[in-house]
């Protein structure tokens, strides 16, 4: 062998060299000391290294190629975020979205703007869908008996479990499903069947348009799905339809809804009626809102229907028993119909007819009726094909699937059952048994994305994966068909829906071959620009249905002062699904502003009868369990009627969800409606945490108003509310005329308070929750909020809205106390905070007249309650710090604030920054296109310009010259950065009433009065 | 018409000293609470008191633990019980100075005999107030920089800032006061040093004394240093408590923003450190038998003033209402109702009745000259004083101009300990006074005894 040498002493073998061959530093050369071992520093290197690189831990792109969207090819340039386009579905909605990643971690949805419909906006769902794939509380691995397993556990078992089946063709094997928009979804379903056909499907949702669906196929004979097209309605009548917060359309609805009240253009103005049993989003749009019972809602309606027909010489008792008769509701009298139908009828063709999901059957055949009556079936109502509506599991309602499946169970013709998803033990009727049945089956496999109430049934629970760790794809109602990529590779030991499925029948595949497969058609090229582009095509799905038979009416009794109950799908969690998401339980309700809670809401009137406050539990008592659930009072909701929103009311749940609110799904009977009720008043007193208190106005003009025809008398009406002194600066005014000088204005007509702009800033900008007792305490850190006023009558008040943040003063209270300067204003004309500096006086909050400053009272990321314990390394790390999954989330772009310093909006610095930096670098200035704030961004109904004020282009100045424009508390000439577009209705002149806020505008009248005096000099 | 020398009838003032004491009774007097055997009670009270400042000591560090949010505060009420405690004492820290230097100028010999005691009571009420600004900051460790230290960044504090100028205010005041406090301590602590009979004790007071040897020369020296301090002295007394309204009056928010607030701060002030120096003055001067030297001359002196800066404040509470009312801006209007009537109301009436109503007993000379009723009356002034103060900051603060953000302030058990707490620092300090340094200025005092004029009050 060849011997190589260093040295002659080497080669000599001397004794010496020993000792240098075995030291790699000689003696004398320093040498770090005990305590800290050379290998010690460089493991803490190593270690330093890696948290500084947090996201580097788990940089997991997916497997397969996919593709970027927008921004350069070259993906993972450091500091600059790459955006792909996906979409998921929520209930029977399909939603297009661009998923913002730094370094390989999704941080940021937002909407995809090539997607048709939604173009560019979100609502808070897409915004807070986000932080749900870092939930730590997420099941990472399969359970098996509650033993924690692996997925190839699982394909093992269901590789022994298969031959059993394939001998019984199926027989025996029932799957449970959510509704499914997926098209290789249904292709796999028809394998199943080929291969195993006696495999039963079933469906259950616990929010469903069946009502809906079966009514309009029971009139039509087809299944459909109506979508308004409300640019063209002039005139649009709600009957407890909340179409700009749920459903397929809710955010083109919005858009639509809104362009339509531009009052500049007065022809274009649309009206809104609202007749509902609660106040809902969409109801307080409403330029005429009637609270009425929800079992009255079908009677106000049949004389809309006769009052219309009799007006157009239409015969309706052909189409079925609607009489006459003679109505005896709070609100709603001969006059109110007379209008209406009037308003209607001038409005042929131009007017809309729409009903709420949940209403029966009849009320929707009615809607059908009275639109074809008034010639606004198919121009501005057109009706698509519901996807895969012939499938058998899908043309039976929610209810029926749900219980034919626990009688399948009860009778033992099932032995195994999959769970495809859902949470059905907690969202349907326990009175159905679903639970007790759910145990007699031998097999029972769940896949689901937390361990819940179901899956601790089951003996086999599969981690669902989130939208963005699998592909998809979808078909949405109005026949957009898009191909879902994943962006991060799964982070759980999971399955998607179509592998799960898949694993029925035939050995594993992936998702991707699952999807591609489907989508083999289609040559590489245009799948990879399909993928890019977050949609394949649209496909025209409208149908042009005729009605072939009679609508029969069940009558119903009149108890006037009988209690009723309605159950509604929360704004924030759903059906419950979103439980565990910390930000949406913290967003405030946009109705009640309530968090972390939900409550049987009450008129101020019914209040008073049962003699019960805010906070006073009640116990609703039904035939087969009771619910113990705190009153609310909501002005304008219907008298002698409770209504309550779902989804709350965990028992024993994950962290953030356990305990908070109540379980109205308990109050469901076998059929899923919630039949008589009694309510007995309790001792106890529950505390709410809202976020506004203080519901009155107290007549101080912050939300200006006035009606059409008063705006059209004086433009300006909204200008100089406010008494502003004369005063005499004692030096010049800082000019800010040169550069950039941002600016925002907020259309107030156009804001329906949706809190999709809170939702998207607290994703931006890391905002932390403070869980209820912190909003008790008045803590909440929202950089943005919107306030809710109540105007007028208790009874029937109208609501008017404003999103409130930081105004970016020119004159800034808050910077002149700052001891520290901590807050300044810069050449831009921002208000910034600079946290660094900042020693936590609080002075600035007290001086800030719209306290919209936030002060971290807490370490909030620490104390969040999914936190860990720190590892500790000196006697400060005795402290938790966040879970590192939840840390991923935060955007890298923006400083995460310690406990002790203030915090406010800062219109998106970073985005700002990064637009002009990029502008700069092509030596150009700032285009509006180039810029959107995350509010802005994702404000579904485009009521947020945000940009150059000096740019004489830009949508803000065009905007801030409006004549409507005004700045809240001018008197305290303040020179706010973002001003307001002030509220025009468009009430009918003959329902004006005295004393209604139409009427009586004390604010209108006395700048008015001003504006006239004003112009005799 | 003038009148003549002649005609002036000469009223004999009351005794400062009760007749029959001598130069040497008075010093034995004032020394005996240092030199007798400690009392049980004093031991008693001082065990209660530092268990007080362990108290505030704890919550401090619990407050620094954990975080601001420990405290009550909200979002509209950025402020509560911190500022009301820093406010309050810094009022309480107000009698002293008043006393030693402006009642000194105007030569109201009467002051001697309460002097010492009320400029002590005011350098501990200001170390308590001083306590609180610190703390009440959501980044306690780095409370230095409010102070202009040059650094590398260039970074100085914000110059408009009120709270700056409140740095600057208190701290000069904390400074002058315990200048010419201690300088008004040398030739006693001379006296105590000379009468010392351990060696601790000798050279303690010794230190402190200077090298006071009672010498012609040391006496002019000191009457001057002594007169340039009062002078130094008096300005501060009106200013520091004009600039702690400063920090309401300059903002804008509706209650605080007034033009009236200086004054009315400073008339505030004197009365509530009028209150606490008879709440203190009447339990000492009882408990070490101070009643030759402090005569109830003295205390009706005191509870005029109380009557007169009570109606003063009295008025400027009518005042706001009225300019409320005259403004015709409806923020400012509803402030001010808001505050009689609205949640906080009950904390309104209790500072009135304090404040405005129980003072009016001391228009009866009855009342004046009672020893129980005008501990009782001193009292409700402390209390009434501090409601003052709770009811600026926290009502104006709780419902300003959006009603949307409206709130309400309720303290925590942290708030309340730590307020605790500071009695407890104050009572140490004090206690520790009351034992160790003369709490009667001897040799000022025997300066307005008899034997001191030659004259026997014929003045020339």
């Amino acid at each position: 062998m060849k011997k190589f040498w260093r040295s002659i002493e080497d080669l000599n073998d001397s004794k010496e060299i020993e000792r240098f061959k075995l030291r790699e530093f000689q003696e004398g050369a320093s040498e770090l000391n005990e305590g800290v071992s050379r290998r010690d520093f460089l493991k803490f290197l190593g270690s330093t290294a890696a948290l500084a690189g947090l996201s580097g831990c788990n940089i997991r792109k997916p497997y397969y190629k996919i593709k970027p969207y927008a921004r350069k090819v070259e993906h993972s340039v450091s500091g600059i975020p790459t955006f792909y386009a996906t979409s998921f579905q929520l209930n029977s909605a399909v939603y297009g979205v661009l998923a913002e990643t730094h370094e390989g971690r999704p941080t940021k949805i937002e909407g995809n703007p090539t997607y048709p419909g939604t173009e560019g906006s979100s609502g808070l769902f897409q915004q807070s869908s986000i932080i749900d794939l870092y939930d730590p509380d997420r099941l990472k691995f399969p359970l098996h008996l509650t033993a924690s397993a692996s997925l190839d556990d699982f394909k093992d078992w269901m590789l022994r479990y298969k031959k059993d089946l394939r001998k019984a063709s199926g027989k025996g094997l029932g799957v449970l499903i959510e509704n499914s928009l997926s098209p290789s979804f249904y292709k796999l379903v028809d394998s199943i069947r080929l291969t195993l056909p006696e495999v039963s499907f079933y469906r259950y949702d616990p929010i469903n348009k069946d009502n809906q669906e079966q009514g309009l196929f029971n009139l039509t004979g087809n299944y459909l799905s109506p979508k308004y097209d409300l640019s063209r309605a002039n005139v649009v009548v709600s009957f407890s339809d909340d179409f700009l917060s749920f459903g397929h359309h809710q955010i083109q609805y919005s858009r639509d809804f809104a362009d339509r009240r531009d009052p500049d253009n007065e022809s274009d103005l649309n009206r809104l009626y609202v007749f509902e049993e609660r106040y809902t989003v969409t109801g307080a749009k409403a330029d005429h809102h009637f609270p009425v019972k929800k079992s009255d809602l079908i009677k106000v309606l049949s004389q809309l229907a006769i009052l219309v027909s009799r007006k157009v010489g239409f015969n309706l008792s052909s189409f079925g028993n609607i009489s006459y008769q003679k109505l005896d509701l709070d609100f709603v009298d001969d006059k109110v119909l007379a209008a209406v139908s009037d308003d209607l009828l001038a409005n042929r063709g131009k007017s809309l007819v729409t009903a709420g999901d949940s209403l029966d059957e009849e009320v929707h055949q009615l809607t059908f009726l009275i639109n074809s009556i008034l010639g606004n079936n198919f121009k501005t109502v057109s009706y698509q094909e519901t996807p895969f509506a012939n499938y058998d599991f899908n043309t039976k309602s929610s209810y029926d699937s749900l219980s034919r499946l626990v009688d399948d169970l009860n009778s033992n013709i099932l032995d195994s059952v999959v769970i495809l998803g859902g949470n059905p033990v907690f969202t349907a009727s326990q009175e159905l048994g679903l639970s007790r049945a759910l145990t007699k089956a031998k097999n029972r496999i769940h896949l689901t994305y937390y361990n819940n109430e179901t899956s601790k049934l089951c003996n086999w629970v599969i981690p669902k994966l989130h939208y963005l760790e699998y592909w998809n794809d979808l078909k949405s109602v109005d026949g957009v068909v898009s191909i879902a990529q994943p962006v991060i590779k799964r982070t759980v030991q999971g399955l998607s829906e179509h592998e799960l499925l898949n694993l029925v029948f035939r050995t594993y595949r992936s998702d991707y071959s699952l999807i591609k497969n489907s989508w083999q058609y289609l040559s590489s090229s245009s799948f990879d620009k399909a993928i890019h582009n977050g949609y394949v095509f649209k496909r025209n799905t409208t149908v042009y249905p005729s009605i072939k038979s009679k609508i029969k009416l069940t009558k119903q009794p009149h108890e006037q002062n009988k209690l009723e109950i309605t159950l509604y799908p929360d704004y924030k969690l759903f059906d419950g699904r979103f439980s565990n998401n910390g930000w949406l339980q913290e967003l405030s309700d946009p109705i009640h502003k309530l968090t972390w809670d939900n409550a049987a809401y009450i008129a101020p009137k019914t209040a008073k009868k049962l003699s019960l406050k805010t906070g006073d539990f009640v116990r609703l008592q039904v035939s087969h369990d009771y619910l113990d659930i705190p009153v609310f009072i909501s002005p304008g909701h219907a008298f002698d009627s409770i209504s309550i929103p779902l989804g709350y009311g965990k028992v024993d749940g994950q962290r953030i969800e356990d305990g908070v609110g109540f379980n109205a799904y308990r109050l469901l009977d076998e059929s899923g409606k919630v039949a008589d009720v009694t309510l007995i008043k309790q001792l106890e007193k529950h505390k709410f945490a809202s976020t506004q208190d203080h519901g009155s106005m107290e007549g101080r003009p912050h939300v200006r108003y006035a009606t059409v025809s008063q705006y059209h008398e004086n433009p300006s009406f909204a200008q100089g509310q406010e008494e502003v002194p004369h005063t005499e600066a004692l030096w010049d005014k800082h000019k800010y005329d040169t550069g950039y000088q941002w600016g925002m204005v907020i259309d107030l007509n156009r804001c329906i308070s949706c809190n999709a702009c809170t939702a998207s800033c607290q994703a931006e900008n890391n905002i932390p929750i403070v869980g209820k007792d912190q909003v008790m305490d008045g803590r909440e850190m929202h950089w943005n909020r919107t306030d809710r006023y109540y105007e007028g009558d208790i009874d029937n008040p109208k609501i008017l809205e404003q999103p409130v943040s930081c105004l970016h003063c020119e004159n800034a209270p808050c910077e002149q106390v700052c001891p520290v300067a901590a807050t300044v204003h810069d050449d831009e004309g921002l208000n910034v905070m600079v946290y660094n500096r900042c020693v936590g006086t609080r002075y600035c909050a007290d001086n800030c007249p719209v306290k919209v400053r936030r002060f971290n009272f807490f370490d909030y990321h620490q104390r969040h309650p999914q936190s860990v314990s720190k590892k500790r390394f000196h006697l400060f790390d005795y402290i938790k710090e966040p879970d590192k999954s939840l840390a991923k989330q935060f955007n890298p772009d923006v400083t995460v604030r310690m406990r002790g310093v203030m915090e406010k909006c800062t219109y998106c610095i970073q985005r700002i920054k990064s637009a002009t930096h990029k502008a700069s670098n092509e030596q150009r200035i700032v285009k509006d296109s180039d810029l959107l704030t995350a509010c802005q961004q994702a404000c579904p109904t485009n009521g947020i310009a945000f940009g150059n004020i000096l740019d004489k282009e830009s949508k803000v100045y065009k905007w801030r010259n409006k004549k409507r424009n005004y700045s809240i508390l001018e008197q305290l000439l303040l020179g706010a950065r973002t001003t307001y577009l002030a509220n025009v209705f468009n009430p009918n002149k003959v329902l004006i009433a005295e004393n209604s806020i139409y009427s009586s505008n004390k604010h209108y009248d006395k700048q008015s009065k001003k504006e006239s005096h004003g112009s005799k000099h | 018409m003038v009148a003549s020398t002649n005609d002036i009838v000469k009223v004999k003032r009351p005794d400062l000293v009760l007749p029959g004491e001598t130069f040497e009774s008075v010093t034995n007097i004032v020394s005996k609470p240092m030199e007798m055997k400690l009392p049980s009670w004093w031991l008693i009270v001082f065990l209660v008191s530092i268990s007080g400042v362990l108290l505030l000591k704890s919550m401090i560090a619990y407050l620094i633990w954990e975080g601001i949010g420990v405290w009550g505060l909200n979002n509209p009420v950025g402020w509560g019980y911190a500022i009301v405690n820093f406010v309050f004492w810094v009022g309480i820290g107000h009698a002293g100075t008043l006393i030693s230097a402006i009642l000194f100028l105007f030569r109201q010999k009467w002051r001697t005999g309460i002097n010492r005691f009320a400029e002590a009571m005011t350098i501990f009420a200001v170390i308590c107030a001083l306590i609180f600004p610190g703390i009440h900051i959501g980044r306690q460790w780095v409370a230095y920089w409010l102070f202009p230290i040059p650094n590398s960044m260039g970074m100085w504090p914000n110059f408009k800032s009120p709270l700056l100028w409140d740095v600057f205010a208190v701290g000069t005041y904390f400074t002058v006061s315990l200048l010419f406090w201690f300088v008004g301590l040398i030739p006693d602590l001379a006296t105590m040093r000379d009468r010392a009979k351990g060696k601790i004790r000798q050279m303690v007071y010794g230190i402190f004394s200077l090298g006071w040897r009672g010498s012609n020369r040391h006496w002019q020296n000191y009457e001057k240093a002594y007169l340039f301090l009062a002078a130094l002295a008096t300005p501060l007394v009106l200013s520091v408590h004009s600039i702690v309204s400063f920090d309401f009056a300059v903002s804008q928010l509706p209650g605080w923003h007034t033009t009236i607030f200086p004054p009315y701060f400073v008339a505030g002030a004197i009365f509530s450190g009028f209150a606490m120096v008879v709440t203190l003055m009447v339990l000492a001067r009882q408990l070490f038998n101070l009643k030759a030297l402090v005569t109830i001359g003295h205390l009706e002196r005191m509870n005029k003033i109380i009557l007169l800066t009570g109606m003063l404040v009295g008025y400027a509470y009518g005042m706001e209402f009225f300019m409320a009312w005259y403004s015709g801006y409806q923020y400012e209007t509803f402030a001010f109702v808001n505050r009689a009537t609205g949640p906080y109301a009950w904390a309104y009436w209790i500072m009135v009745s304090c404040n405005v109503i129980s003072p009016q007993l001391f228009w009866f000379k009855k009342c004046r000259t009672s020893i129980p009723i005008m501990f009782v009356v001193s009292i409700f002034v402390n209390i009434g004083m501090w409601f003052e103060r709770f009811v600026i900051t926290v009502t104006s603060l709780h419902r300003d101009f959006l009603p949307s953000s409206w709130g309400y302030y309720s303290p925590t058990w942290v708030d309340v300990c730590t307020f605790i707490g500071s009695f407890g620092l104050f009572f140490t300090l004090f206690l520790l006074f009351l034992r160790f340094l003369p709490v009667i200025s001897i040799a000022e005092i025997k300066n307005v005894m008899p034997q001191a004029d030659p004259h026997h009050g014929e003045e020339h």
